[in-house]
């Protein structure tokens, strides 16, 4: 838009001279312009965030992401916790349940069983079909109010079955690992990496009690229930900044900087060269090792300025845990393309409001 | 009984009764508008008013949450002079959040390969 602006004034100061007078008053009238508002006016100075992964197992990541502003983090970290896609069991049909949980209870807990979600994705235009012709073996799912079929459908369903009977004696544990997926390439129940504990406990059984239903897991967001989360932990914090006046140090006694070094539970400050010039200089050491205990700040008291402790601005580092549903480096990658398509969708749909003014 | 569903949160009706944005212009204050953004919140919200305040040709910009059953925002930008209007301020403070999402999914994708490659590949329990 600037430069449609001074391209209009340039071109007015040119033709003045010598065009008609009606040509000159349409120039002058294009000067004091409403100015058309569907043009893209060139954004205002882009931020260039920086990105750090500090740690990554098979279900957590630490990394560190600077640069940028503290609604952006926060807008990253809402979106992890609730509005990355996943699979979830949504419907359960009960054919047999003589267990001590009521169908209801037993639907909720079947509910929160963390589900592969890989294909819970975004693409879900893709027509590929697999071999066996079940349904989409590529594309994302679809979700069930957005699919095509009457009630559900491969594309935007995956039907679980199960089937168990206690003939023991012992009390029998029905746990995720009997829940038998359709389709395991397309989503199954996530197992957990620790051994005894990697399947989910449904419910107990005792001797000639039977349970029998099929699951009808489906996509959809932790915004509209928490089972859709893929995150357990979605944390940001601020690292802090310390900083240490060497001035008002020098003119403390030897035996207030012992003090004041000997303050900080952490020993975050420490005397430069203890044997050589015994607390002549202070310094420290990586200050992300501050716990804020400000204990530094309580001697400022007395030595005004000796230290500051803040939060390094523009700094976060964010720890993110995952259900099992999704990797912890997909659940980042994901839920940078959902804000994404949030503001996309305001963009494009802001272009119509505006014309309907 | 006078709930409603779960999904109304984050989808908008099947029948486009709902607009996904829609305008009101002030009519006391120059180039101000107040936009309606429905299905959205404070992490929305927050950011594009933040984004907006970076805009020098912006004199004011806030959103809140009208009431907290109802899943709108409402985002208020004022702008200096008629040269950039409120529309064009957002949409340029939108591009600009686009491009910045850009950069990070970036810097992410590369920073993830150089630790994988640090550590040859961790155990992984997903697919
Ligand atoms: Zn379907
Ligand atoms: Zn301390």
């Amino acid at each position: 838009m600037f430069s449609c602006s001074v391209s209009l004034r340039s071109r007015t100061s040119s033709t003045l001279s010598s065009d008609s007078p009606i040509k000159i008053l349409l120039w002058l009238h294009l000067l004091t312009w409403s100015p058309c508002p569907h043009t893209v006016r060139a954004a205002p100075m882009k931020r260039m965030p920086q990105v750090t992964v500090d740690e990554l197992t098979a279900d957590t990541i630490k990394f560190t992401l600077s640069n940028t502003d503290t609604s952006v983090a926060n807008a990253l970290r809402r979106v992890m916790l609730a509005e990355v896609p996943t699979m979830a069991i949504d419907k359960v049909e009960f054919m047999e349940n003589t267990t001590v949980l009521h169908d209801d209870f037993i639907a909720h807990r079947l509910g929160l069983i963390p589900l592969t979600s890989e294909h819970a994705g975004f693409d879900t235009d893709s027509t590929d079909f697999d071999a066996a012709g079940l349904g989409p073996a590529l594309s994302a799912f679809q979700y069930n109010r957005d699919c095509s079929c009457q009630a559900f459908c491969p594309r935007c369903t995956v039907q679980f079955d199960l089937d168990v009977k206690a003939k023991e004696d012992s009390t029998l544990y029905v746990t995720s690992e009997a829940l038998k997926s359709e389709f395991e390439s397309r989503c199954k129940v996530a197992v957990g990496n620790d051994g005894e504990n990697a399947h989910i406990l449904i419910v107990k059984m005792r001797k000639g009690q039977a349970l029998k239903l099929k699951a009808y897991a489906q996509k959809g967001i932790g915004k509209e229930h928490a089972k859709w989360g893929p995150c357990c932990t979605a944390v940001f914090a601020y690292e802090p900044e310390v900083e240490l006046n060497h001035k008002v140090y020098a003119e403390m006694s030897a035996e207030e900087r012992a003090d004041f070094v000997d303050a900080c539970p952490k020993k975050l400050t420490k005397p430069y060269n203890p044997d050589d010039r015994p607390y002549e200089s202070i310094e420290t050491d990586e200050a992300s090792a501050c716990m804020v205990c400000l204990d530094c700040l309580e001697r400022a008291k007395d030595f005004p300025g000796i230290a500051k402790v803040r939060d390094r601005p523009q700094y976060f580092k964010f720890t993110v845990e995952s259900t099992g549903a999704l990797a912890p480096d997909k659940i980042v990658f994901r839920a940078i393309e959902v804000l994404k398509r949030k503001l996309e969708e305001v963009r494009d749909k802001l272009a119509s409001a505006a014309l309907m003014e | 009984m006078n709930k409603p569903d779960d999904f109304e949160c984050w989808r908008l009706p099947d029948d486009d009764s709902v607009p996904k944005v829609s305008m009101i212009k002030d009519q006391k204050v120059a180039n101000a508008v107040a936009l309606v953004i429905e299905r959205e919140d404070h992490t929305l919200g927050n950011m594009l008013r933040m984004q907006l305040l970076e805009d020098d040709e912006v004199i004011f910009s806030g959103y809140r949450v009208p009431h907290p059953l109802e899943p709108a925002i409402q985002l208020k930008v004022q702008t200096r002079s008629e040269q950039v209007t409120p529309v064009q301020a957002v949409q340029a403070g939108v591009q600009a959040l686009i491009g910045e999402l850009d950069v990070l999914r970036d810097r992410f994708d590369s920073s993830l390969a150089q630790k994988r490659r640090e550590f040859a590949a961790p155990p992984r329990g997903f697919p």
